[in-house]
């Protein structure tokens, strides 16, 4: 999964846009965070996901806040146990490599979901919408007329540098113009509370699997708690991945045929991969299960070849199709980006996707988003210096001390540099790197994440967390109406990647008035 | 929908492999409860051939724990319970799609008691239990997957695997049983080193085979999962010939072999529909060859002088029909199936 390291003052962000604060609410104890499993609840500088500054608890939490303090820490741990037991048998879990032997360890997750109120979702749905139109008009003006960098709003060369930019891919048009037909967008809280986007994941997003899991566990614990809440369902999610997958090639298709292409079972998202192929119905296929002959894509079945129509692929581009990409790639299928390219396969995502998710072109998104579409950006992005820019590098230079600062071509979390963090020799070094190859460098403020409240050891505590809700962009741009909460496990720490500590939880969208008469 | 090849290999697998697992748990129960039998005089040799029949290897009845715990959890030996375990969960886990939840669940709950650091010791405070609850979840397994999944091609394949597993096994069973050389000698010489001729050894030239003692005819039936059929059919007249005529071609009982031939000819014909017609037909023919080989031949045939040959050769017709189909399903070369 990407980083969502980075973080900041929150100056410049809007306030709250649901309005939702503790001032609403009538009634509640003052002394809220102090009962039962949540005594001494500490609420710090960062903005509380169901405390407000006066300790109550926000108007959307107030039910689970309840059935927390009435709870005691033996049945939630109870709860939280019975859950980890749930998604050890279920094979729910990730493979570690050790000295002498692999071992499988489930993915933590906490028992204690999150809550997006219904007023707050409705302007995310409509940013993350919004987004994702503007960023697959990007790629499709990109990869054919370049109108974009002609006008000069963004710098060519910084485009045309970038690495997952696929001169391949000139000239291709996606069906329905969605290049991107699966994202997932990492969203954070700074202090004030107010959302903004720190990341899209345009190429091969993971963890809807756990979104779906997380679910189907959290409501089992709290089944009275999530029947009161009238929480949105997310189960839909596999059954609107195979309308859109199919829907790709409908043009020429009455009944594509869709498979998922996994590079297979030692892959950190192996459990995601198998688990949408039979939420879907849809074969899960290998690189070795597929055959392009005549620039057409077969797989290899008992009753031999059979075509195949669509792929939806959980495979990086460079490991695709060793005559394109990587030749030492064993993991793809050689010819695949010839029989797509003359039409006769869809690949989704396209390849070529990760330019739009690149960090300086990051940068430029507003601007991508007012181009486009004539609107001005629903949520925001955190404030990013751009070191290729001399004026910006040298205050980047000037305030490591305050900047996380990334290397445009990483992610998960490497290659980069918490200045808050960090000693001044380990800051100096840096700035040496980055002296010597601005062009592979921005900066962000570092931002406090936002707290929920996660059980730790039979105590609730709050953890830092962030938001990745999932869009799905075929014929019409989807939001599914949750989320996966990634939590960063570790006491004061910011990084909520898997491969570095983090866990998930259920996020829960409550229903407005709207979705309640649908 | 067609069926990816590499998913009816994996299926395939996880029947054979969940066969054998089961298979190995009754054996090693039944002979670490004969080696306990201290008292009489032709346990230990009953001991030796159930535990044989599993390593496929000269065993030391003396040892009996010693290698029924390596044949439990033996991580890298091929024949042990857990090996066999992981390697059906392992193929589960690659075509994880294809199975249902139930059936997986109850593979994977299992493979993760018997690895479990504390399984060893359960093992050794009451054997017999472990192997009864792994048996246990062996047939909670079978059970879902009859239940929960839908009996087209995918679940052929695991059934197939487990019939044509099931017969080879039990053909080896019954061969090291009445193959002399292998089970009398312990019972003559406790003090002497394993036997030579082991598991698939020949009969003693110009002999017909021996006959057991009643014994170890019922251990036999016992290892079967056969003595409550057998009983029902023919009360206690533990005969040779009755009960070698059981377990060979008995129709009805499960885990005869020629109830097992007769589902592995079913099951073949029902596999990979639309694959060229000579492969298909030379899978059909050694399944059907196998088949009669049980439905027209005799006890006679079995304990006759080259009885030995008689069950040999079926093994080798379970290994030919796993060559057939998989050169015809799965590993089937692609310049022949590709498009004009």
């Amino acid at each position: 999964m990407a980083d969502a390291t980075s973080q900041s003052e929150t100056a410049g962000l809007p306030g709250d846009p649901s309005g939702d604060g503790a001032g609403s609410v009538a009634g509640v104890r003052a002394d809220g965070a102090g009962e039962g499993p949540l005594a001494g609840y500490p609420l710090a500088a960062a903005f509380d996901e169901m405390f407000a500054r006066d300790r109550r608890p926000r108007a959307a939490y107030r039910a689970l806040y309840d059935a927390l303090v009435a709870s005691t820490p033996d049945e939630l741990n109870e709860r939280q146990r019975s859950i980890e037991q749930s998604f050890l048998y279920q094979g729910i879990t990730f493979t570690v490599y050790g000295q002498a032997e692999a071992t499988e360890r489930i993915i933590p997750t906490d028992v204690i979901p999150r809550i997006v109120p219904a007023g707050e979702w409705l302007v995310l749905e409509s940013g993350l919408k919004q987004r994702l139109d503007a960023l697959n008009l990007f790629l499709d003006d990109l990869y054919n007329d370049q109108q974009i960098l002609k006008d000069g709003l963004v710098p060519r060369d910084l485009v045309l540098a970038c690495p997952n930019f696929r001169r391949e891919m000139l000239g291709v048009r996606a069906p329905k113009g969605a290049y991107v037909n699966v994202c997932g967008t990492d969203l954070i809280r700074g202090q004030d509370g107010a959302y903004a986007v720190l990341e899209d994941n345009l190429r091969v997003p993971s963890g809807v699997s756990y979104m779906l899991a997380n679910r189907e566990a959290v409501k089992r614990a709290f089944p009275m708690l999530f029947r009161q809440a009238r929480i949105r369902p997310v189960e839909q999610y596999p059954d609107a991945l195979l309308g859109m997958l199919k829907g790709l090639a409908s043009d020429y298709q009455p009944d594509p045929v869709v498979v998922v292409l996994t590079p297979g079972v030692f892959n950190a998202a192996y459990f995601e991969h198998a688990y949408l192929a039979r939420l879907m119905g849809a074969p899960l296929v290998e690189g070795r299960d597929l055959v392009a002959h005549n620039n057409i894509i077969y797989m290899r079945t008992t009753s031999g070849l059979q075509r195949v129509d669509v792929i939806y692929r959980r495979i990086d581009d460079d490991f695709i199709d060793p005559v394109t990409f990587r030749r030492d790639s064993i993991l793809g299928v050689p010819g695949l980006m010839n029989a797509y390219r003359a039409g006769n396969v869809v690949i989704a995502n396209a390849p070529g996707c990760g330019v739009a998710d690149d960090k300086a072109v990051y940068a430029y998104t507003p601007q991508i988003i007012r181009y486009y579409l004539g609107e001005d950006a629903i949520l925001p992005i955190v404030e990013t210096y751009l070191c290729r820019e001399q004026s910006q590098l040298s205050h980047v230079l000037a305030n490591l001390d305050s900047l996380v600062v990334k290397a445009v071509g990483e992610s998960g979390g490497y290659g980069m540099l918490i200045g808050p963090h960090a000693s001044a020799a380990e800051r100096a070094a840096f700035g040496e790197r980055v002296k010597a190859d601005p062009n592979n460098y921005i900066a962000q403020p570092t931002i406090q994440l936002s707290t929920a409240p996660c059980l730790i050891d039979g105590r609730v505590e709050p953890r830092h967390v962030d938001l990745r809700p999932y869009i799905i962009a075929g014929d019409k741009t989807v939001v599914t109406p949750g989320a996966l909460t990634r939590v960063a496990l570790r006491r004061g720490s910011l990084v909520v990647n898997s491969s570095q500590g983090g866990g998930s939880k259920d996020t829960w969208v409550m229903a407005g008035d709207r979705e309640a008469l649908a | 929908m067609s069926m990816l090849s590499r998913v009816a290999d994996g299926m395939y697998w996880i029947g054979r492999y969940m066969e054998r697992a089961e298979h190995s748990c009754r054996l090693l129960s039944i002979g670490l409860d004969c080696a306990n039998e201290a008292g009489r005089a032709q346990a230990g040799a009953a001991a030796e051939r159930a535990i044989m029949a599993v390593s496929f290897s000269p065993v030391d009845v003396t040892q009996a724990l010693g290698h029924a715990e390596e044949l439990t959890f033996g991580r890298v030996e091929a024949s042990s319970v857990l090996y066999a375990l992981g390697a059906a969960r392992e193929n589960a886990r690659q075509i994880r799609d294809q199975i249902s939840s139930e059936t997986w669940e109850t593979l994977n709950r299992l493979h993760l008691r018997v690895g479990r650091a504390d399984a060893l010791e359960a093992w050794r405070r009451e054997p017999a239990r472990f192997y009864e609850r792994a048996i246990s979840d062996c047939r909670l397994f079978d059970g879902f997957m009859d239940t929960t999944m839908s009996h087209g091609e995918g679940w052929r394949w695991l059934k197939l695997g487990r019939h044509i597993e099931r017969a080879q096994l039990m053909s080896r069973l019954i061969e090291l049983h009445l193959a002399p050389g292998v089970g009398t000698p312990a019972v003559g010489t406790p003090a002497g080193g394993p036997s030579e001729a082991v598991g698939v050894g020949a009969w003693a030239p110009g002999a017909g085979a021996p006959a057991i003692d009643e014994y170890a005819r019922i251990v036999l039936l016992r290892l079967s999962c056969a003595l409550e059929p057998f009983l029902r059919a023919h009360t206690s007249d533990f005969r040779q010939e009755l009960v070698a005529e059981f377990l060979v071609f008995d129709p009805d009982f499960p885990r005869s072999v020629r109830f097992a031939a007769r589902a592995i000819d079913e099951h073949v014909r029902h596999v990979g529909r639309g694959a060229p017609e000579v492969r298909v037909a030379s899978c059909l023919k050694r399944a059907g060859r196998l088949r009669a080989r049980l439905d027209y031949g005799s006890v006679e045939d079995v304990l006759a002088r080259d009885g030995h040959a008689f069950l040999a050769a079926i093994a080798a017709d379970c290994a030919a029909i796993n060559d057939a189909v998989g050169e015809t399903f799965v590993r089937y070369p692609l310049e022949e199936r590709l498009p004009a």
